[in-house]
């Protein structure tokens, strides 16, 4: 037996380094031997001398509240819808489920919102976007909807969880003296999941933040757009003041959370 | 009673601040339900109803796949590599190791890898490699915080004097007795860590970085829709693939 168990695991690890090593042929024919390492040193030189005049970090900071506000209302809005979506979806607050009468139809349709939803949530946020930025044009909107549509999907599958994952004898309990799913949601399983939702909450909004940044590149605003200018111009002094901001806003971000948790949790 | 003040001052005080943000951004978000817009969202899909399946070009495309889900692959791996030397490291008392650590693995957990992706392009020039050095930076720091942070919960100060008297050093320790606690956990970070990078991988093209991401921002920049909508349809089905087989692996190795 332990026999077995051995070369079982042997087998594993010759196929987990054969597969590490075709991918490296995959992925580059020997990008790596020929590194130039004295342009290396020459760019690195260049991000050094920070920048720092006065209209400058105006304009990040101003860039940076634009960052943070496209991240907060993208996941109020998300929030707002996919908290009811969940509810919807759930097992455990579904009248069908408990009374065991198999509604197949209302079983279909539940299945149906879920499989939505795993639809939205598969596509990169920042593909989304650039769909999106042709139809609404450049600006702000279009990365709004554009984290709205992604997060919707993730934050529904999770709330679907944690609902599910609930004490449900209060719930049924209350389903069976007749009441309806949203009073029940808010009655009793919000008062017993909400430290979970919420810091789920939290955390998809330091993501968002990350996210924003990101589609600064596809021309959305924010940080993220000036920093993808910033390095077009080759002004790479201006590239390692924005890192800089970009660290200290993440940091920020993360107290911020932090101290939400410690309120609610 | 699950409402005191403080909370529904923080309440207030969240909702102030959103408030703030949808004035201080001055857009009309209704602005998306104009008929314009919903008249150009229909024509967009109409274009992509017919998808381009000539077989020159979903070889193409299956190659490209291929590179992908090799870049997410090999990043997740090195960078779980990275994150395990420095969750090891990490046990000292040395002060200034452990707050370089820290920082280390703020810096590259605080720059996302799209931007990692930007800074590295000008380094190392186009290319997949590129993009795998981006995705393992921005990997390992974010892997190396969970890493550590689980070796932090175990409170091993209580019981790694005990082995010591026994003669045992600390690797041995590690390996016989705290690994095989943390190693389901460990997994099931690597595994939504490859999940992200899968998700990464497929965008990293719109930089130069190879893969998926390129032939699209090329074919979406000339316009050729029928073609967009065939590598749509490959990424959708790549990430849903790379979900299933994750979910399949934590099940299988963490019993959740």
């Amino acid at each position: 037996m332990k026999n077995y168990f051995l070369i079982k695991n042997t087998v594993y690890l010759v196929i987990l380094f054969l597969t590490i090593i075709f991918s490296g042929f995959i992925i580059e024919k020997s990008n790596l031997l020929n590194l130039n390492f004295n342009k290396v040193e020459e760019v690195f030189s260049l991000f050094f001398p920070l920048e720092y005049s006065k209209e400058f970090l105006f304009i990040t900071i101003e860039n940076t509240f634009i960052t943070v506000s496209i991240a907060t209302i993208s996941i109020l809005i998300s929030t707002f819808i996919s908290l009811p979506m969940s509810v919807f979806c759930s097992k455990n607050l579904s009248s069908s489920t408990i009374f065991k009468n198999k509604n197949k139809i209302k079983d279909l349709s539940r299945y149906f919102l879920k499989t939505n939803f795993l639809f939205l949530r598969s596509l990169p946020e920042i593909i989304v976007a650039l769909l999106l930025v042709r139809i609404l044009g450049l600006g702000v909107n279009a990365a709004i909807l554009s984290i709205v549509i992604t997060f919707t999907g993730f934050m529904t599958k999770v709330f679907i969880e944690i609902i599910d994952s609930s004490n449900s004898i209060s719930s049924e309990n209350l389903i069976r003296s007749g009441a309806g799913k949203f009073k029940v949601f808010f009655y009793t399983t919000l008062p017993l999941c909400s430290k979970e939702i919420i810091s789920y909450i939290v955390f998809r909004w330091e993501c968002a933040i990350r996210t924003s940044l990101i589609l600064g590149i596809v021309g959305a605003g924010g940080l993220g757009q000036q920093m993808e200018l910033a390095l077009k111009m080759m002004d790479l002094n201006e590239v390692s003041t924005i890192v800089f901001v970009l660290i200290f806003l993440v940091y920020i971000c993360d107290q911020i959370s932090n101290l939400i948790r410690k309120v609610f949790v | 009673m699950y409402l005191n003040k403080l909370k529904i001052f923080t309440f207030v005080i969240i909702i102030i601040f959103s408030t703030t943000c949808f004035i201080f951004l001055e857009t009309n978000l209704l602005e998306v339900f104009k008929y314009e817009t919903v008249l150009s969202f229909l024509i967009f899909f109409k274009e992509f109803s017919n998808p381009n399946i000539s077989n020159k070009f979903l070889s193409e495309v299956i190659n490209a796949s291929f590179e992908t889900i090799m870049i997410s692959f090999v990043s997740t791996i090195l960078s779980s590599v990275f994150a395990f030397f420095i969750m090891i490291v990490s046990n000292t008392r040395n002060f200034f190791l452990i707050s370089f650590l820290k920082f280390l693995t703020n810096f590259l957990r605080s720059i996302p890898d799209l931007l990692w992706g930007v800074i590295l392009v000008i380094f190392f020039g186009l290319g997949p490699f590129t993009g795998t050095l981006a995705l393992t930076l921005h990997t390992s720091g974010i892997l190396g915080r969970l890493f550590v942070e689980l070796l932090e919960n175990q409170k091993i100060q209580n019981t790694l004097p005990n082995f010591k008297t026994n003669n045992g050093s600390f690797l041995r320790f590690f390996f016989y007795y705290i690994f095989p606690k943390i190693f389901p956990q460990m997994i099931s970070y690597i595994l939504y860590r490859w999940e992200n990078n899968i998700r990464a991988a497929s965008i990293l093209g719109i930089i130069g970085a190879g893969g998926l991401g390129q032939l699209l921002f090329y074919r979406l920049s000339l316009f050729h829709y029928d073609e967009v909508s065939t590598i749509l349809f490959f990424t959708l089905s790549m990430v849903i693939l790379v979900d299933l087989l994750s979910s399949f692996l934590r099940s299988k190795y963490t019993g959740r």
